[in-house]
């Protein structure tokens, strides 16, 4: 399922739960190719001999030491890994993280881009001003042509133990990718599969405020939705669950994913009716991605599934 | 009498969060008007946890909405235990306000937020990765204002400081936010 993986790392303890998950995921599927991918900074201008490091702002000398350097520091970072993975290839590139992470992800045609969900540590009560989750995690969800699969947290299980995979959706056409992802996830490790909506009541907005009829008639036509839309498309695959809750979105699937025990959340990353080239990601995707016990794939492209 | 009740000023601005969960204002528990309480500053009676935030939010339901994850945290703690909700390893939760000067990346800029800690000894560590049921019965205390400079995590600044009902509600909601750790996983395999 995983033949080619690019794992996008700051090389810095933000990412070692996701390299953990990096390393796994590449062993346990016996993957053709594992690229460990760093980008320490961006030229300060054209094809300046100096760069700025994205993390510390500090200005450095592109010099072949200095990529030495930090070959050589990635390579200490993940050396007991590094060790036991056959097929694993480590790789710097200069330029502005986002793009090169997209531009090497499309020229070896990956399968999956793993990342971490910070560039640097935050306090949790500092995420509430900041951008809630990385600007390059963001940029990448955004425009990846294969599943991002984002890990926030220690991941306890590998992939190929997953027994419940949720699939949150919003009924827009990114959404049909992420459910044939999840669909063949499912599959793939024989994991049961539950399909979730969440009617959005939460009152945020300016509006006739629903009443409980409303909310019954939203929740059936959701029901029947999830059947056109997904069910018919499952064949024999009959391992799955449908729920429907109301409130607000975030809010319910992260709770529902705490009830399943959801050991992966697959999501479109941005709400519907929105092209996915102006895209934003989504802040349902955003919110469930920093505060979920479990990896959360972003999936919004049908290209590399 | 300390020496902010002697004065008689402040004290027109504070509220007394009591381990049962009830505020009081001017030595009297408050109804219906808990929510003009919410920029008041706050002071916790002595032996107050964690479980007693909680009780504070079932005693003043209007609380409630200031938090959407405030329904499933109270049915968490309606089914933990009614008491031993202890984490070994620490003293106590502080709820900390910091400052941060920020150079990079983007543009300068000040950041004022809070963050509720667990403190054993002189050493502080994050609580994401423990469960809420292993939390109810930790004391809560209000920590000082940190001032961070440009990055210096190391070389802070400390300041006596207050908080307010809002603040106090808030920033420990906010934290438990982001709690969870797929403990399930090991338990089911």
């Amino acid at each position: 399922m995983f033949e080619r993986i690019l794992f996008a790392t700051t090389a810095s303890p933000t990412c070692d739960d996701a390299a953990k998950v990096a390393f796994d995921l590449a062993d346990k599927y016996n993957s053709e190719k594992l690229f460990v991918f760093h980008v320490p900074g961006f030229p300060t201008r054209g094809y300046s001999q100096f760069l700025r490091d994205s993390r510390t702002g500090d200005e450095e000398q592109i010099s072949p030491e200095y990529l030495d350097w930090i070959h050589e520091e990635m390579k200490n970072t993940y050396g007991t890994l590094l060790e036991d993975c056959k097929n694993c290839e480590v790789i710097t590139r200069i330029g502005v993280p986002s793009t090169e992470i997209l531009r090497m992800a499309r020229e070896n045609s990956v399968d999956l881009i793993i990342m971490g969900a910070h560039t640097r540590q935050e306090d949790v009560g500092a995420t509430r001003y900041r951008s809630i989750s990385g600007s390059n995690m963001r940029k990448v969800a955004q425009k990846a042509r294969c599943p991002v699969l984002i890990i926030s947290r220690p991941c306890t299980t590998c992939f190929k133990l997953f027994s419940h995979i949720v699939f949150a959706t919003d009924f827009s056409k990114p959404a049909g990718s992420a459910f044939q992802f999840a669909m063949d996830a499912a599959k793939d490790v024989g994991a049961r599969l539950y399909l979730f909506h969440a009617v959005d009541i939460s009152g945020l907005h300016v509006g006739r405020e629903l009443n409980q009829k409303d909310i019954e008639e939203r929740v059936a036509a959701a029901k029947k939705k999830m059947e056109e839309k997904y069910v018919s498309k499952m064949g024999d695959f009959d391992n799955y669950e449908i729920a429907i809750w109301e409130g607000l979105p975030y809010v319910e699937v992260l709770k529902y994913a705490r009830d399943k025990q959801a050991d992966l959340v697959v999501m479109a990353h941005h709400t519907k009716d929105v092209d996915p080239e102006e895209a934003e990601l989504g802040g349902t995707v955003e919110q469930v991605v920093l505060r979920s016990a479990c990896p959360v794939a972003s999936v919004n492209r049908p290209d590399r599934l | 009498m300390s020496e902010r009740e002697f004065s008689g000023i402040i004290d027109m601005n504070l509220v007394i969060l009591e381990k049962s969960g009830g505020i009081l204002y001017g030595g009297k528990e408050i109804g219906e008007g808990a929510l003009m309480c919410l920029s008041h500053q706050v002071e916790l009676e002595e032996g107050y946890v964690l479980r007693s935030y909680f009780s504070m939010l079932t005693k003043y339901p209007i609380f409630q909405k200031l938090n959407a994850f405030f329904s499933s945290y109270l049915e968490r703690v309606e089914s933990s235990p009614e008491e031993g909700c202890e984490y070994p390893g620490i003293e106590h939760l502080e709820l900390v306000k910091t400052v941060e000067m920020i150079g990079y990346p983007g543009k300068p800029k000040m950041e004022i937020y809070t963050t509720l800690k667990a403190v054993a000894g002189n050493e502080t560590s994050e609580i994401d990765s423990i469960h809420l049921e292993s939390l109810l019965d930790m004391p809560v205390k209000l920590g000082k204002l940190k001032h961070i400079v440009l990055g210096d995590r190391v070389d802070t600044f400390e300041f006596q400081t207050v908080f307010t009902l809002f603040e106090f509600i808030d920033g420990i909601a906010w934290e438990l936010g982001f709690h969870g750790r797929p403990v399930q996983c090991q338990l089911r395999r």
